[in-house]
């Protein structure tokens, strides 16, 4: 009869912490969040947009001859606008991802008061702030950069000219900038509104309005035509990314704001953030 | 680590939180084994588990751990240790066996490892056959030995546990005590034990550490309180004490003088009747009016200590 010892044993393997040591964190939320049925079906509504514009991209470069015809330039067609309509078009996809994933991501630790374990093992608060960001980042990544990296390389593999290589270069580099512009303002945000609410469906209400979407963007851009003023653009955070974004990608923006008056709000926007989430997520909470 | 002579070294360990001083200038060897750290709320036993596991800046002084400076090597030194911490906490959404893997992985373990050792900590601590239970179904005892898990998965050297009977019925109490003894005893890691309890400290740990107000009270093997224990007494009356020592002492026992008497420490024997014996040997010429137990069970030095 085999007998199992379920006395304590000393372990005698190797303990080799992650260069990263926010790894672990992000690994294992993208894991806990992936298997989820309503995840899964985001994440095929986010790849169907892309799919489609795939299909126009095939339809534009192979009619070769009447775009060059029509247009002139078909190299210039597919290049700025192309792909940055394909990412503007994921705008509503990266709200729904970053809410469904994000809102509860520190506020369900510190329900569950996990935070106190998570700091008696060797990691610090930035840690626990990357491991996390990085969670709400492998989505976006998943929705907004893999899709239309694709796109691009599709369009080389059915185009594999100079002249359209000439056009379409930099979509890589204005693609990944925007990414992770994308996931530190999108995630820093919905990570900072997690830390300070309880409820999800709060910290969900309040992201919306605070990144600018819906009425709010109305009554912004309500403010912007009643006073005159291209400024008030400003305050919503969704704007200036999008403002930000097709500057990157070297389309025209807005002829009334300078694109780096967005991006410093946006760049205000994560400092605040991390200041928020650096004064709530400590090792030790004290009331005195 | 087995030659370090303290396991945890502090100097003049000041902690404050704000204005207010929480570590009035510790100094502290702890040595080798299972050692209790005592005191009424907010004597600071939570302030200095947080000061030498580095969560929290000193203000003034220094902690060692395992030879380790506690704010310059804070999360070597966590590497090294496994807290249970007081209250009830889960990290959401998981299962015991993957929460206990998750805590392996954050120290460092490898994914594989990390999971097969939680199995073999899950049984340890006795939720082996609870270890895929939704975890808002455990009561207050398996919550407590999943903490316990957590914190032994990746074979510490050093054990801390911050009240870690709060709440339990006296079986689970028991269990986890021995849980607690056979770590400390049987295999070989250190463990600080941080309660207000005093028989938790007495049925488990080597050596007692009283806090009081921010300052070490005292500390003590906890074998001499149970060996003075029943040994010590305060007698007091009228009549020819200097001969009720001299009988005391012939008899083996040995005496001091006190203010109001006399303090008798007996020479194997335990009770009163030693001494009982000798006064009624004594007849008209002593009258006794006070025969009580000295302070020095575990419980009065720390009555003491903290008065």
């Amino acid at each position: 009869m085999p007998i199992h010892d379920q006395g304590y044993r000393h372990w005698d393997g190797e303990i080799r912490q992650h260069p990263l040591r926010w790894w672990p964190i992000a690994q294992r939320g993208v894991m806990a969040v992936l298997p989820q049925r309503k995840v899964i079906l985001l994440i095929v509504l986010a790849w169907l947009g892309p799919l489609v514009k795939g299909v126009t991209l095939y339809g534009k470069l192979r009619a070769t001859d009447l775009l060059t015809q029509v247009l002139g330039d078909k190299g210039a067609e597919v290049g700025a606008k192309f792909f940055w309509g394909a990412i503007d078009q994921q705008g509503f996809i990266v709200l729904l991802f970053v809410v469904l994933v994000g809102s509860n991501l520190i506020a369900a630790d510190r329900r569950f008061k996990a935070l106190q374990l998570y700091f008696s093992k060797p990691l610090t608060p930035l840690d626990y702030i990357l491991g996390k960001l990085g969670i709400v980042g492998t989505f976006l990544v998943l929705t907004v950069w893999m899709p239309v990296m694709l796109l691009w390389i599709f369009g080389l593999m059915i185009e594999p000219t100079a002249e359209f290589f000439g056009a379409v270069w930099f979509v890589p580099f204005s693609l990944t900038l925007y990414t992770l512009l994308l996931i530190a303002v999108a995630g820093l945000l919905i990570l900072a509104l997690s830390a300070v609410g309880q409820k999800g469906v709060f910290i969900a209400g309040a992201w919306i309005i605070l990144f600018g979407y819906g009425p709010f963007q109305l009554v912004i851009l309500l403010l912007r035509e009643l006073s005159g003023q291209a400024f008030w653009s400003l305050l919503s955070v969704e704007r200036d990314l999008e403002h930000v974004g097709a500057w990157f990608f070297g389309n025209a923006t807005d002829p009334e704001l300078h694109p780096v008056a967005s991006l410093a709000v946006l760049l205000v926007v994560v400092a605040a953030c991390y200041a928020v989430l650096r004064r709530r997520i400590r090792p030790v909470e004290v009331v005195l | 680590m087995n030659a370090l002579r303290s396991i945890i070294r502090t100097r003049g360990l000041v902690q404050a939180y704000g204005p207010k001083i929480v570590l009035r200038g510790i100094d502290l060897d702890v040595p080798p084994g299972a050692s209790g750290l005592l005191g009424p709320n907010g004597a600071g036993k939570s302030s200095f588990l947080r000061s030498i596991l580095g969560l929290v800046p000193i203000r003034e002084g220094r902690a060692e751990v395992l030879g380790l400076d506690s704010q310059r090597d804070a999360l070597a030194i966590r590497r090294r240790i496994g807290l249970v911490p007081e209250s009830d906490c889960l990290v959401p959404g998981m299962n015991a066996v993957e929460m206990t893997a998750y805590c392996g992985q954050l120290v460092g373990m490898a994914r594989d490892d990390a999971l097969e050792r939680a199995h073999q900590v899950l049984y340890y601590v006795g939720l082996g056959e609870a270890r895929y239970r939704d975890l808002g179904g455990y009561s207050q005892g398996m919550k407590q030995r999943l903490k316990l898990a957590q914190a032994l998965v990746h074979d510490p050297d050093l054990l801390l546990l911050d009240e870690p009977t709060n709440g339990m019925d006296p079986p689970g109490r028991e269990a986890i005590l021995e849980l607690i003894r056979d770590v400390s005893r049987n295999k070989g890691l250190h463990v600080i034990l941080s309660t207000h309890l005093l028989p938790d400290v007495e049925e488990t740990c080597d050596q007692v550490i009283v806090l009081h107000e921010g300052r070490v009270a005292e500390t003590r093997p906890v074998a001499k309180s149970i060996i003075e224990a029943g040994r010590v007494f305060d007698v007091a009356g009228r009549g020819d004490f200097d001969r009720l020592r001299q009988l005391l002492m012939d008899a083996g026992h040995s005496v001091e003088d006190r203010d109001d008497g006399l303090r008798v420490t007996l020479n194997g024997a335990l009770g009163v009747e030693p001494i009982l014996q000798v006064a009624e040997s004594m007849g008209e010429e002593l009258e006794l009016r006070h025969l009580v137990e000295a302070g020095h069970s575990l419980q009065d030095s720390f009555m003491e200590a903290v008065r």
